[in-house]
């Protein structure tokens, strides 16, 4: 088994980069995601957690003398379960593949969590990877669980940066709204004075 | 982001305007009252035709089984 593990902190609050986090993709950074699909949602009545559900399918990217080993289908799936706890302001991912799962074992766990120190902005992203190959020599499993993790390494600051252009976009839409609605308010009091709108 | 199936990206993104809204809006707040219920009915009516069309009901089945992720507790690294 090989693991990789990661802690970055993010200088935006919880709730913003959550809400990123749901319109995360497309971006420019994960092209090899290619589709993500709701299986299932709800709100647990006594905690208020919101459990979800959710199918990826990815474009599979092993290198080239994996692919001479195992027969990799160019598109793999992925099941994850989130928990996001509102009040405590916390958010945990779990995805496995469901592909090949006879070949290779593949857990990530994404957390976020509002940062301790700083309650009003700033959120601790941790992220792990873990994968397990079955049914192969001890040296050649090893090499694939290494090939695998570096890729979750190389994708990890892109999927970082992917979500921080999200967040970007999200802020954005924010100031265009805070923006059209300043200019309908001036426009509102304007009317107002010269008494072309009625109250 | 394009949904499984191209059927399915029309009903989802309805879905997902609708989620993105509540979630920010309501849900953030304080607000758990869910706004969205009809329109994931239809989408999710739509992603499951196309799960079971492409044969993956059973894996989905196999992993509920096999890591059913009831609560937060079971997300513990190593507990199964």
């Amino acid at each position: 088994m090989t693991f990789m593990e990661s802690q970055y902190l993010f200088a935006h609050p919880f709730g913003t980069l959550t809400s990123a986090n749901w319109r995360k993709y497309p971006n420019e950074y994960s092209s090899h995601v290619l589709s993500v699909d709701i299986l299932s949602r709800c709100i647990d009545p006594q905690t208020g957690v919101l459990r979800t559900e959710r199918l990826l399918s990815i474009k599979q990217s092993a290198p080239a003398i994996v692919r001479k080993l195992l027969p990799i289908p160019e598109v793999s799936y992925f099941r994850e379960v989130s928990f996001l706890d509102p009040k405590e302001r916390t958010y945990k991912a779990v995805s496995n593949n469901l592909s090949m799962r006879s070949i290779v074992d593949v857990e990530e766990t994404c957390e976020f969590k509002a940062d301790p120190q700083k309650p009003d902005g700033g959120t601790v992203f941790n992220q792990r990877a873990e994968v397990k190959v079955f049914g192969a020599l001890n040296y050649v499993a090893r090499m694939l669980e290494e090939a695998a993790v570096n890729s979750f390494k190389a994708n990890a600051a892109k999927g970082r940066q992917g979500l921080e252009t999200v967040v970007d976009m999200v802020l954005n839409e924010a100031k265009t709204v805070e923006a059209g609605l300043k200019e309908g308010y001036e426009a509102g009091i304007e009317g107002l004075r010269k008494g072309t709108v009625g109250v | 982001m394009t949904s499984l199936s191209p059927d399915c990206n029309e009903l989802k993104k309805q879905y997902d305007d609708c989620f993105n809204k509540w979630y920010a809006n309501k849900f953030l707040q304080g607000d758990t009252t869910p706004e969205c219920e009809d329109l994931f009915k239809l989408y999710r009516a739509c992603i499951w035709r196309a799960i079971k069309e492409k044969n993956l009901d059973q894996l989905i089945s196999d992993a509920r089984k096999e890591k059913p992720f009831s609560g937060p507790e079971d997300t513990r690294t190593g507990e199964t």
